[in-house]
């Protein structure tokens, strides 16, 4: 039995930064990871991922960013560096390749069985990370046996996915960049898209998230939010950490001639229903987006009303199979939202939704 | 400012739905409702529904009275046209249920409404439902509404206005997404 004040569960940067507070208050505890420091970033995320945050914005206690980049997107790899190089700076006491079986309430805090170690602490810290399982939708199980299905956790590069269609579910961050990526391989791309969250990757000439932390919005604790559920089921915004700071989202998607649907709302007899609510969801998307520009940004710094520098309008273009009505099908249309339902599926499926803790 | 004191009176008791959320929230039974139609086949393409009762709360309910329905096909489809046809039926639930949708979300929002015109249509190809063509479906292709709000609101707030009327509503929702139907013979 090993008698500890602490024990956070997880290395990665969470967990390394409550070491590191930890150790600042000389509070002695021990860090238990399953894998390597690290571990999600380095066996969990295809290798083409760059963080969503700024260089500016990637830091840890006592570790700003001093790189020559600061609003460059950092590369999975740099990442996985970077919380490696912090272990050691903060001299975390992480003991890897420890997989936490059972964690149970004792009479002076708890008790931690891992590997072959039973640990007791008075505080327990779970930093396990909010992606570390994928959030597979119900209609998954109605896919049949010949589709290839992924989740993101698995998904490393176009390589890895046979030849054909692909169907991406969900048109969060993760959903958008594997569309964009996988449409680049050559393979025809359907990106289902149900309630999403746009937000321009700059605005007035700043990363939006240089605008998300100006507004306060990024130190809104849990406690100052009135309806918790409904912030909780906020999806990730629509966001690439290109190096070009590029903007993804349904239109460019669009204009690559990625197909985008509607929610998935049913697989049946290898058909793939899509729901028909396209056109309300990109005008939701794109009223919140504009809200969030218009009034949290008004008090930041500029009294002028700010210019709609668009982020244009969600036009919803689909390729239906047959277009009922050619006059209608000229691309950039709203009301040119004739829903696919009843396409056949294409050959392989990515489930891309954004995975909840 | 509470509702209760707001000046905006669209009619809507925006305060017994809150409630009702909040009640219904700690009592899911409750929540379950069914809902029910009965139809007669009168002759050719004829028939009458009514509608009566649910059950809800908990309980059944009974309508104020009994609604009655008169559906059948037009004239040019060599039938009688003794009623709306069963896809007009559904465009007036759909309309129904946003316009009702916007006067409640109206009202929470505080926007006094002067008028609401919802008018919308179905397009169709009736091959379909002919089968004259496989590759046609027998449902709406497509299904246009256009409201015309008077109201005290930006055209931004009306935009809104009718995008969470949408987001909330039950026949947007049957509409746009599949339903699990079972017809069985009694």
């Amino acid at each position: 039995m090993i008698h500890t004040t602490a024990v956070v569960i997880g290395a990665g940067h969470a967990g390394l930064a409550m070491s590191r507070r930890l150790t600042e208050r000389s509070i002695d505890h021990v860090v238990l990871e399953r894998g390597e420091v690290a571990n999600s970033w380095r066996t969990q995320r295809w290798p083409s991922l760059r963080l969503l945050t700024p260089n500016w914005q990637t830091r840890l206690p006592g570790h700003p960013y001093t790189g020559d980049d600061p609003d460059g997107f950092m590369p999975v790899a740099d990442v996985v560096a970077t919380l490696t190089r912090y272990a050691r700076l903060v001299g975390a006491p992480v003991r890897t390749a420890t997989t936490v079986h059972t964690l149970r309430a004792a009479p002076h805090g708890f008790q931690i069985q891992a590997g072959d170690d039973l640990l007791c602490a008075r505080a327990v810290i779970l930093a396990t990370g909010a992606c570390t399982l994928p959030a597979i939708p119900g209609v998954a199980a109605a896919v049949p046996r010949s589709i290839t299905t992924l989740t993101p956790l698995a998904y490393r590069d176009p390589g890895q996915l046979p030849d054909g269609g692909v169907l991406i579910v969900g048109a969060s961050a993760t959903g958008i960049q594997l569309a964009a990526e996988i449409h680049r391989s050559g393979r025809p791309v359907t990106l289902a898209a149900g309630e999403h969250v746009r937000l321009p990757r700059t605005y007035r000439g700043r990363d939006i998230f240089w605008w998300l932390q100006a507004t306060g919005l990024l130190a809104e604790r849990y406690d100052q939010i009135d309806d918790l559920t409904r912030a909780r089921h906020v999806p990730s915004p629509q966001l690439t950490g290109t190096p070009q700071a590029t903007i993804t989202d349904l239109n460019s998607l669009a204009a690559q001639r990625v197909r985008i649907a509607g929610r998935l709302g049913r697989v049946t007899d290898g058909v793939a229903q899509f729901s028909g609510a396209l056109a309300n969801t990109c005008a939701l998307a794109d009223l919140k987006m504009n809200r969030f520009l218009n009034r949290a940004v008004r008090p930041v710094g500029h009294s002028r009303r700010p210019r709609r520098r668009a982020p244009a309008t969600t036009p919803v273009r689909t390729h239906p199979r047959r277009p009922p009505h050619p006059r209608r099908a000229g691309p950039h249309q709203r009301g040119d939202h004739h829903d696919p339902v009843g396409h056949g599926l294409p050959p392989r499926l990515l489930l891309a939704r954004h995975p909840r803790a | 400012m509470t509702i209760t004191d707001s000046p905006v009176d669209n009619g809507v008791n925006v305060q017994a739905l809150l409630g009702a959320r909040e009640a219904l929230s700690a009592a899911p039974d409750a929540a379950q409702f069914t809902w029910r139609a009965s139809c007669t086949w009168r002759k050719g393409t004829h028939s009458h529904s009514t509608v009566a009762d649910f059950t809800g709360l908990g309980a059944e309910q009974q309508h104020r009275s009994t609604y009655e329905f008169d559906i059948d096909h037009p004239e040019c489809f060599a039938s009688e046209d003794n009623g709306a046809t069963p896809v007009e039926i559904v465009l007036v639930g759909l309309a129904g249920c946003l316009t009702a949708g916007v006067a409640s979300v109206a009202q929470h929002r505080g926007i006094q409404l002067r008028s609401v015109t919802a008018t919308i249509d179905g397009q169709m190809n009736v091959l379909g439902i002919l089968g004259g063509d496989p590759d046609v479906r027998n449902g709406f292709e497509a299904v246009t509404v256009r409201f015309a709000i008077d109201a005290d609101a930006s055209r931004d707030d009306l935009e809104a206005l009718i995008a969470q009327s949408q987001k909330r509503s039950a026949v947007f929702d049957i509409v746009t997404n599949p339903t699990k139907v079972l017809v069985e013979l009694a």
